[in-house]
């Protein structure tokens, strides 16, 4: 059990940056998943982190001890790959107990421990069989109670559930949480999925480029975007964003004009920054499509007197069970909107809606940084 | 540690290199200086010009090249004609590979002897022969009489010896080409035979290559085979490199018949790299 | 479409019978006495067994020798085949440095040398060396020729081993070494036993190197071609005989391998 401190790490592969200047600490027994899109190094810094591949430049430590010269095997730390990599040539005891045979632990308590672990993962039924004998699933388990025998202070797991089918990767995830929760061992994980890293980190490292462009729980993540980027990749749908054109001032308040229909009152607190960063190079402005909500048909034109509404047209109507997801278009702007099943409204209807003015997210145009008080 | 990583790869390759660069790289550049080296210490083409008029030298080198053209163009129709066959049997397939590709495992040199004692004048064949009415007492075939006869009975031998090799390769390339393309000719009605050199044959393409450039620098050293079946009235390039080194320890005039076999090998290599080259837009 | 079968059936056992029926020939003459091999007419089956023709073989001065020296030269080249050419192969496999191209080119284009090109100017180093006429010289050439065979199917063999199964064994405490030894070793065996097969056929069937470069310690196959002009045609076949069993023996364990290792010429 130990905490993990990433300070300042860098990775280059010739010319090309994979990782740049990370920092990155996580608690003892905490969860913390890194999430980003494909080619985003999130595999690359837990990589580095297993000492698979070295850092550039920069420090890496796991508790107290500075570990990014050391050799992989004595960085006390374990990995759950994507593909498994189960030992084909051993059984599956012999897998889960091979960390601790070349440490050289006893051999009753070997036998034990093995017994212990695959019993947690629910395989000590296969203990004896080849893994071309097993499912991915206890594939999958196999890999996990080898990675656990060893009693890691620090494991690794890079996209683990990623090869299981979906119904499967379900049951796994909430298991996988119960586990690790109970092992109370420190974890990083890999994943480009975010309902599993919402589902299940403590914290979440969003990252793209080679960047951490948000570290925070994910209700930060989720709801406080820092970055456009983490604005666009989080949620499904992800967040509404719009150019502002104008600012206009009616009535004391002020408003970011998106165009004829669609207007956002902005904040009293926030008016300055916002002011400064459109004259210098733009701003967006973000508003995820549940915070939306229906107000209404309008038969009126838009007047800026009623506040925080907005007007446009259904372009489209998706049923999606539980929820209805709405497009639609306001000149050529389209956003979406997540309503509840049972909302009356038809195709081409005008219609309004509401929205609370701080749950507005404001990023500048081009540094795509959040805008703050 | 980061340093360990870097010359790791060079420390492994190491003993391979070193042995390498001793034992082969370094005996073939001295090949030319022994080639061309001359009796007083100078260098010239002394040794070219004792081969030139060596009498066997013309003869050993028609008979290498047209053993290569009899030998290699037939066993690439064969391999391609067993591989086709082969696809279209479902049971006992696996043994029937099997068989096909034991001659892979046996000598020249027993595969020249093997055939020499069935084409011999009391041999396996003439007895058929007997049999069927052809003959009366025991013939001799293999004599200096009958050159061409003997030519035939080493282009077997060979033939008979390395087409596994042929086989295996064209076989692997066959597999790599999806079923697909089969089918698709299939529906647009395409002949047997147009199928074959409309779809069949272009995709094989690069296995016909591998398996023509390296059947050809094989077929080229031909020695043992023909050691075995003509002895000294079938003269060839390596079986004359062999006789002025071993017979007449002359290390000159066999390295230059060894330059003429390695200028042959380059040159049929870079002959199927050019005519068989797959345009770049098409791979 | 029952007649198309029966067509394909029997060009698939005519093809079969080419291959069998001259060693199948070999065999009987072998084992029906010298007499048999100058029949006249023929008898294609064995009439009956005499092993004269083996006795005979064995009391030839220098057959158990050149015998013995076979399997030694054939053994020691497979040793070194392997043992020089695994490494390597890892690199080749494993890691990415400057050169890999160059070398991998330069292994492959090995392919295009003629044996004689190495066995004259080697001859004459080896005299230098004091080995000329000893199993090493020859042994020396045998390992040229199958090494760089030995170091190409092997990294393929390595490379189709993902990786993470070596990282897993590195972070589970194993140093490199030993991951090798314990993980992809293993894995590999089957097909690296298949490539030392390989290499003990290629040395045990060389002709021309160890002719060249053997007067007194010949191997088999020296043997029998430099007294191929003076020795009766039984005493060849014999000798045939004891050059082809072995290797028919190891075609058979290879048998699955073949493709693996030959696959390898198509790119």
């Amino acid at each position: 059990m130990a905490t993990i401190h990433i300070e300042d790490v860098s990775k280059n592969f010739g010319t090309f940056h994979a990782l740049k200047n990370i920092f990155l600490s996580a608690e003892d027994k905490e969860f913390t998943a890194l999430l980003g899109p494909s080619g985003s190094g999130k595999t690359t810094l837990l990589r580095t982190v297993a000492g698979l591949e070295q850092a550039s430049s920069g420090r890496i430590s796991i508790g107290a001890m500075r570990v990014d010269n050391l050799a992989p095997k004595d960085r006390h730390l374990a990995m759950v790959f994507q593909n498994y990599a189960v030992f084909p040539h051993m059984t599956v005891a012999d897998n889960i107990s091979f960390g601790l045979k070349t440490k050289g632990a006893l051999k009753e308590y070997i036998a034990e421990h093995t017994q212990r672990t695959a019993a947690l993962l629910h395989i000590e039924d296969v203990l004896h069989k080849y893994p071309n004998k097993l499912s991915g699933g206890q594939r999958q388990r196999v890999s996990v109670a080898r990675a656990l025998a060893v009693q890691p202070q620090v494991l690794l797991m890079d996209e683990p559930l990623s090869n299981l089918d979906a119904l499967l990767r379900l049951e796994m995830r909430s298991e996988l949480k119960a586990l690790l929760k109970k092992s109370e061992t420190t974890t990083l994980y890999v994943t480009h999925d975010q309902i599993e890293a919402m589902s299940m980190a403590d914290k979440i490292a969003v990252m793209n480029n080679g960047e951490i462009m948000q570290y925070g729980p994910p209700e930060e993540i989720y709801f406080k975007p820092k970055h456009e980027f983490v604005a666009r990749f989080i949620g499904s749908p992800p967040m509404n964003l719009f150019t502002v054109q104008t600012l206009k001032t009616v009535n004391k308040k002020t408003f970011a004009v998106i165009n004829n229909d669609i207007a956002f009152v902005i904040e009293a607190s926030l008016k300055t920054k916002i002011q400064e960063n459109f004259d210098a190079c733009g701003v967006l402005v973000g508003i995820r499509p549940e915070q939306l909500s229906f107000k209404g048909s309008a038969s009126h034109a838009k007047t800026f007197a009623d506040a925080s509404t907005i007007q446009s047209e259904v372009l489209t109507i998706e049923q999606l069970g539980s929820n209805t997801l709405l497009v639609l278009k306001s000149n050529e702007i389209l956003f979406r909107v997540m309503e509840k099943y049972g909302i009356k409204i038809d195709l081409n209807d005008r219609v309004t809606f509401g929205y609370q003015p701080n749950q507005l997210s404001w990023f500048g145009k081009d540094s795509g940084m959040h805008i703050e008080a | 540690m980061k340093e360990l990583n870097k010359v790791m790869p060079y420390l492994l390759l190491a003993p391979s290199v070193v042995f390498l660069v001793f034992f082969f790289f370094s005996p073939f550049v001295e090949t030319f200086f022994i080639a061309f080296k001359n009796a007083e210490g100078g260098y010239g083409l002394h040794s070219f010009r004792k081969m030139y008029d060596d009498l066997n030298f013309f003869v050993a080198l028609k008979n290498t090249i047209f053993l290569l053209f009899a030998v290699v163009p037939l066993q690439l129709v064969l391999a391609v004609w067993m591989s086709l066959t082969l696809r279209k049997i479902k049971k006992f397939r696996g043994a029937i590979l099997y068989i096909w590709t034991i001659p892979l495992g046996i000598s020249d040199l027993a595969a020249g002897i093997i055939w020499l004692s069935i084409l011999t004048e009391r041999g396996y064949l003439n007895t058929i022969f007997l049999n069927l009415g052809f003959i009366e007492k025991p013939e001799l075939w293999l004599s200096y009489e009958h050159p061409l006869l003997l030519f035939a009975a080493v282009a077997i031998a060979e033939i008979w010896r390395s087409l596994a090799l042929v086989l295996l390769i064209i076989i692997a390339g066959l597999q790599l080409i999806p079923k697909e393309y089969d089918e698709a000719a299939d529906v647009f009605g395409a002949g047997a035979f147009r199928k074959l050199f409309r779809v069949t044959l272009p995709l094989l393409k690069p296995s016909i290559q591998s398996a023509l450039i390296l059947r050809s620098i094989l077929a080229l050293e031909v020695f043992a085979v023909a050691v075995a079946i003509g002895g000294t009235n079938l003269p060839v390039l390596a079986s004359e490199a062999y006789n002025w080194m071993a017979n007449y320890l002359d290390y000159g005039v066999a390295s230059a018949y060894a330059l003429v076999l390695l200028a042959l090998s380059i040159i049929s290599t870079l002959g199927y790299l050019f005519f068989l080259r797959t345009p770049a837009d098409a791979a | 479409m029952r007649k198309k079968a029966i067509l394909y059936y029997g060009l698939g056992i005519f093809f079969c019978l080419s291959v069998l029926l001259p060693i199948y020939f070999l065999i009987v003459l072998s084992v029906s006495g010298r007499d048999a091999v100058y029949a006249w007419p023929k008898i294609f089956y064995v009439a009956n067994l005499d092993w004269s023709m083996f006795r005979f073989f064995f009391e030839v001065e220098g057959v158990t020798r050149a015998m013995f020296n076979s399997v030694l030269v054939a053994s020691l080249t497979v040793v070194f085949a392997i043992g020089l050419g695994t490494p390597a192969a890892y690199a080749l496999a494993r890691y990415n440095f400057f050169g890999k191209n160059f070398y991998r080119i330069a292994i492959l284009f090995t392919r295009a040398f003629p044996v004689a090109i190495l066995a004259l100017p080697l001859t004459v180093r080896f005299i230098n060396l004091g080995i000329y006429d000893t199993i090493w010289a020859v042994v020396i050439v045998h390992t040229a020729l199958a090494l760089p065979f030995s170091i190409l199917i092997q990294s393929n063999l390595f490379q189709s081993v993902p990786k993470e199964l070596e990282e897993a064994a590195w972070l589970l405490g194993c140093t490199k070494l030993q991951a090798f030894f314990k993980i992809m070793l293993p894995i590999c065996m089957p097909s690296v036993a298949a490539t030392a097969i390989f290499a003990f056929i290629i040395s045990w069937n060389e002709v021309f190197a160890a002719a060249v470069l053997t007067v007194k310690n010949r191997t088999l196959t020296a043997f029998l071609i430099s007294q191929i002009s003076e020795s009766p045609l039984f005493f060849q076949i014999t000798g045939s005989f004891f050059l082809v069993i072995p290797t028919l023996f190891f075609i058979f364990i290879v048998r699955k391998y073949l493709f693996s290792l030959w696959g390898i010429t198509n790119k």
